[in-house]
């Protein structure tokens, strides 16, 4: 299988033409762009640059060509999730080697540095892009993304500093104990503060899942019970934190790769399908003599899907949101005067 | 056949980070997203070193600046010829970054400490949806002969 322009497609060329009129050409034939693409002659009003649109195919055509390049990307969400199947393999290994007998023989005889642990991407980025492509929610994905939030790093860091924010509170308060609407209104303040100023981000493994949160809440706390301990009594809070996010391939970038992905959207754009083909393809099949740009392939993808999007071939941005339960535990240092 | 290729291509593309070595300076300035040119003009150093990696909305690495000229160079005066570059291109100081890893410092012959300077850029605020993020953290040899950054953009 190639292309998956149909035949018919391939054999609709124009050669000659009009003057000004684009010459659909493969990327064999014909002065090469820097993408790998004819250059445009200029436009009338002497603007240089814009892709001369094609006519639009027959509907069944284009809908060929649409379910097509979907499935290419669904296989790519399939292939996300072997990935990271393979890093969390290699990462059990080299976790188990840390330390061990044969790390320290290893590194006595010389023969190899022990490589620095894998990144593994969350086997949930590839089903995140199918639900994006499906345009809607799927609730078992993002309870299962919940669940690796609380596990991060990252939510145990912003738990410590709720921690922090919810003590300072109950050493300044005249309360006897902090009822969980104060608990909720701190938090609640601490937390949006702190994603303004400096972001809230779930980043290495969960980056492709979430990354940068759009939003931040409370939804409700439940004071769980206090316990005395020799430090003093131990308030307990489950503090349910409601995370906000948009999955789409819309973002502000330079460079190469915003020049990149801008060209592939106006070839799709412009009913350029061969054309959008072969800039992407080019790119991403391990021949470096067809490389026009120094993209790795997480990058082109992301390209693809941007054009993809930007022809309204996805069902566009997906809003969701997850809530976790944050437990913290603060301390009644001092008896209070009762109000 | 050219469609389960790209798969394989797919698959191929691997963890680590490219590594680029030579025509540093060109290279950085494909491969680098257009806010962190700055740190390729850099007045007397020339890009030595650059390891790129990404992912579908970030992109990351380390890059290295070796001194052109013979001679050292107090770490405060090389903090500000950096400052000096990035203030014009609207970065600005800031703490510490917890999303940007500290490169393997002892290759460069530095011990592993907090940087020297942290750099941050936001853009497309108020557009919808988050803005983008860049950051760079930057450790200077105590001779000023190099410099390295960890970088980092993220487009969420």
């Amino acid at each position: 299988m190639g292309n998956p322009v149909s035949k018919k497609a391939k054999a609709k060329k124009v050669v000659g033409g009009k003057k000004g009129k684009q010459v659909l050409t493969n990327r064999k034939s014909g002065r090469q762009g820097p993408l790998g693409l004819k250059p445009n002659p200029p436009a009338q009003d002497g603007r240089q640059g814009q892709i001369e649109m094609e006519p639009p195919p027959p509907p069944q055509l284009q809908e060929i060509f649409k379910g097509q390049y979907l499935d290419h990307a669904r296989d790519v969400s399939y292939l996300m999730q072997g990935k990271s199947g393979g890093q969390s393999a290699k990462k059990w290994f080299d976790d188990t080697l840390k330390g061990s007998k044969v790390e320290r023989l290893l590194k006595e005889k010389g023969v190899r540095d022990i490589p620095k642990p894998t990144t593994v991407q969350s086997f949930l980025g590839g089903t995140f892009l199918r639900m994006y492509l499906d345009g809607k929610v799927d609730p078992d994905a993002v309870e299962e993304a919940g669940e690796e939030i609380k596990a991060s790093d990252t939510f145990k860091d912003l738990t410590a500093k709720v921690t922090k924010a919810v003590q300072a509170a109950e050493d300044k308060s005249s309360k006897t104990t902090l009822e969980a609407a104060d608990v909720e209104r701190v938090t609640k303040e601490h937390l949006t503060t702190l994603r303004e100023k400096k972001g809230i981000a779930f980043r290495a493994g969960l980056n492709p899942v979430i990354g940068g949160v759009s939003k931040v809440d409370v939804k409700g706390v439940t004071a769980l019970g206090t316990e005395d301990t020799p430090t003093g009594t131990v308030a307990m809070y489950r503090i349910n934190v409601n995370f906000f996010d948009t999955y789409d391939f819309e973002n502000e970038r330079s460079g190469e790769y915003d020049r990149y992905r801008k060209n592939l959207a106006a070839l799709l754009i412009a009913n350029r399908f061969s054309d959008f083909w072969n800039a992407y393809q080019d790119e991403m099949l391990p021949i470096d003599s067809w490389h026009k740009t120094k993209l790795d392939n997480a990058a082109i993808f992301a390209s693809y899907m941007y054009a993809l999007e930007k022809k309204g071939w996805t069902p566009g941005p997906l809003s969701w949101d997850v809530t976790v339960p944050m437990d913290i535990l603060v301390i009644q240092k001092r008896a209070k005067a009762k109000k | 056949m050219l469609v389960p290729a790209i798969l394989i291509g797919v698959l191929a593309c691997t963890d680590k980070s490219r590594e680029y070595t030579t025509n540093v300076a060109e290279t950085g300035r494909q491969v680098l997203d257009t806010p962190f040119h700055f740190l390729l003009e850099v007045p007397d150093y020339i890009p030595e070193r650059l390891a790129h990696q990404s992912d579908m909305s970030s992109a990351w690495g380390h890059l290295v600046l070796a001194r052109k000229t013979e001679g050292t160079l107090a770490v405060a005066a090389v903090r500000a010829k950096l400052i000096e570059a990035a203030r014009p291109k609207r970065w600005t100081l800031t703490d510490h970054f917890e999303d940007i890893e500290e490169p393997d410092l002892a290759r460069y012959g530095m011990a592993s400490r907090p940087e020297d300077l942290a750099l941050t850029l936001s853009k497309g605020e108020g557009k919808q949806g988050p803005p983008t993020r860049y950051g760079c953290r930057v450790w200077i040899a105590p001779d000023g002969r190099r410099i390295v950054v960890a970088y980092r953009v993220d487009g969420e």
